[in-house]
């Protein structure tokens, strides 16, 4: 390598930025306080300390009663769809009215209105809401299975680091503390600090008695077998994710539910994965552009830089093995800011771009500079334009390539 | 009945579990953790193979697969590959079900198993409880191991590091195509597939997909596919005729006709 490619030493991975973003209305909604209107007039409350004053005000103020409030995933999405459908229509025309003696006693009778899932939109709506904080849940629980744990064990104060699961396998084995397997468990971190919180308060986390003394505590605890949760406290539900499966069913009437026999291609189906763009999108090869779609990319790259990638691919005859070697050569072209074709080098992308459009260089050059080994590896470590080359011009050839024809025959021909 | 035998149950909580005498938060944390705390649990082979491989008739799992004999027993493939068999969770999801009672919701587990040295396999399973679905499908996953073969791009020098020759597999509408390449660099393609191409012990590869890869599901099993494939297909280097062995179930004929005592008694 001459001395001019100092500066071209790449150290360290390249990667596109990852463009894949889950983050909806309700994840910040399930994820900590928000704040919401009321349905019916613009009092603003913050969500979660507030909402009884909402649901208070809302029933004087309004007489506007929700049923099973308390089941609804995400009041605030259910606030802002409603407060949409009802600027629309009356009242009356989802909610079941329904009349009472005023406090007053003077025998008149008013209306109230309640909110309830007879109304089938009402039911979808709390059915999908359930659905997304499910989802959002198990996606929780997908990150904290991948990020490692660093805290002191609870009872022994060994300073652990690496897995959750080991540290909650650590507990069960050495301590004997059962908090549960660590598959079904959500927001970890809080659970330990709940549990660490009881301890340090010397209170016993399943009869919650208070003791004198640490070692009097861990004794009790040890001699009745309390080292568990106590399966009636509910602030401890949402831990486990089994309490965010269906609404209103906690996990002890999930418990109950009969396991229904396994029928095979009902519950051994790949398909009903699906996820969107959770691939990276394809680059385009000059510009930041990305497209989800491989045929979006190549239309673009063809509208804003007129070069027409398939054309050039069977004009030359690339194979795929020089079509890998080209992706990677122009990749490391663009990164040095310096052009394909004439390998001018310029101080920021759009001087680079503006001296391609103006020269037409958006073209290749002659084969000896890009195919050389060095192109077989990536430039960029997550390439998704890698991944979709088209190999179908060697469907003949039968897989057999042609660099490795001379050694084949050779084992061939006796 | 659970405070009767206070001192008989001391040690084990997996007894306990299984009485169902005293629940935990949960019955899948009371199970799961009962499993592990026991340590190994005998194993009584039902099937014929189970049987050979119990009493060490059968050397290696590539003995069992140079046969094709179906593995109906997942101890089997664990007593030959164990500890080097790490398994990943791809992803849980709710599923929904219509019944007469309303909707039923359940999570459904896709799991992939591998030793990164050259076996892989794929397992779903639908549970109540998110551990439980894990573990139905980490035993569907070994059930499905399959061996991978691997070869070398140009020189034959060193390990092989990369698909032997170019490889298509298909699932639903996705086609996913590895294809060979040279040793350092690495697996080039989608987070999914580069998981299990990483578990299966294929250091080096490059991989060309086809169809609505957004379902990840058909993508995964399309990738596994393709990766079976590579024993599957008949390179020169195979052409040479080898001798006819016989099956296990043939050579140790005599040893299975024989009545199965196990060594100690057990209570059911």
């Amino acid at each position: 390598m001459a001395k001019s490619n100092k500066k071209e030493h790449i150290f360290g991975p390249l990667k596109f930025p990852d463009t894949s973003s889950k983050t909806t209305l309700e994840t910040f909604a399930f994820n900590g306080d928000c704040m919401t209107c009321c349905i019916l007039c613009d009092s603003s409350f913050m969500l979660p300390e507030q909402k009884d004053s909402l649901l208070m005000h809302m029933f004087k103020t309004h007489k506007f009663v929700i049923a099973d409030v308390d089941n609804i995933a995400c009041l605030k999405s259910y606030a802002d769809y409603w407060r949409t459908r009802f600027a629309e229509k009356p009242l009356p025309y989802f909610c079941t009215t329904m009349l009472c003696d005023t406090d007053n006693g003077s025998g008149a009778k008013e209306e109230y209105f309640l909110l309830s899932d007879i109304v089938p939109e009402d039911k979808l709506l709390r059915e999908g809401l359930q659905k997304k904080r499910l989802e959002w849940i198990l996606d929780v629980q997908a990150k904290e299975r991948e990020t490692p744990i660093s805290r002191s064990c609870i009872m022994c104060r060994l300073h652990f680091e690496g897995r959750r699961a080991d540290y909650f396998t650590h507990l069960h084995e050495k301590h004997n503390l059962h908090l549960g397997s660590p598959e079904n468990l959500v927001f970890t971190d809080k659970l330990l600090d709940a549990v660490e919180n009881m301890m340090e308060k010397l209170q016993c986390i399943f009869c919650e008695g208070y003791f004198k003394e640490r070692n009097i505590l861990k004794e009790h605890m040890r001699k009745k077998q309390h080292k568990r949760i106590n399966p009636n406290n509910k602030s401890y539900d949402r831990f486990y994710v089994v309490n965010y499966l269906e609404m209103g069913k906690n996990w002890q009437e999930v418990q109950d539910e009969r396991d229904e026999p396994d029928v095979l291609d009902d519950r051994t189906d790949w398909s009903d994965w699906e996820e969107e763009n959770v691939e990276p999108k394809i680059v385009c090869l000059f510009c930041d552009e990305g497209r989800s779609n491989f045929e979006d990319t190549l239309d673009h790259m063809s509208q804003s830089h007129g070069f027409q990638y398939k054309d050039i691919c069977s004009s030359y005859n690339l194979n795929f093995y020089q079509q890998i070697k080209l992706v990677n050569y122009i990749r490391l072209q663009m990164y040095n800011l310096k052009c394909s074709y004439c390998d001018k080098a310029f101080g920021i992308k759009k001087e680079l771009l503006v001296h391609m459009t103006e020269e037409n260089h958006y073209k290749i050059p002659e084969s000896a500079v890009w195919d050389q080994p060095e192109y077989y590896f990536p430039t960029y470590e997550n390439d998704s334009f890698l991944c979709h080359l088209d190999d179908t011009q060697d469907e003949g050839n039968n897989l057999l390539d042609a660099d490795l024809l001379p050694d084949l025959r050779q084992l061939v021909i006796p | 009945m659970a405070d009767a035998g206070r001192g008989g149950f001391r040690g084990g909580f997996g007894t306990r579990g299984a009485r169902g005498g005293l629940r935990g938060r949960g019955r899948g944390r009371g199970r799961g953790r009962g499993r592990g705390k026991e340590g190994e649990k005998e194993w009584f082979p039902v099937t014929k193979l189970g049987r050979l491989v119990r009493d060490g008739k059968i050397r290696s799992l590539e003995e069992i697969y140079l046969f094709s004999l179906p593995i109906k027993e997942y101890e089997i493939v664990d007593f030959f590959l164990g500890s080097a068999l790490k398994d990943e969770v791809l992803k849980i999801m709710p599923v929904q079900k219509q019944t007469r009672a309303g909707q039923r919701t359940r999570f459904k587990a896709f799991v992939a198993i591998g030793d990164s040295n050259g076996h892989i396999g794929l397992g779903v399973k639908c549970s109540k409880e998110v551990a439980t679905a894990i573990r139905g499908a980490i035993v569907l996953a070994k059930l499905s191991v399959v061996p991978v073969r691997r070869g070398y791009w140009g020189n034959k020098i060193g390990k092989p590091h990369t698909v032997p020759c170019k490889v298509t597999g298909k699932c639903g509408s996705v086609r996913v195509r590895l294809i060979p390449a040279p040793r350092g660099t690495g697996i080039v393609s989608a987070p999914v597939p580069k998981k299990l191409l990483q578990m299966a012990g294929i250091e080096d590869c490059y991989t060309s997909a086809r169809g609505s890869t957004g379902t990840l599901g058909n993508f995964a099993k399309a990738t596994y596919a393709a990766i079976a494939k590579t024993y599957a297909y008949l390179t020169p280097d195979l052409w040479r005729t080898q001798l006819l062995t016989r099956s296990p179930y043939q050579e140790f004929a005599d040893f299975l006709a024989k009545k199965y005592v196990s060594t100690t008694v057990r209570e059911a």
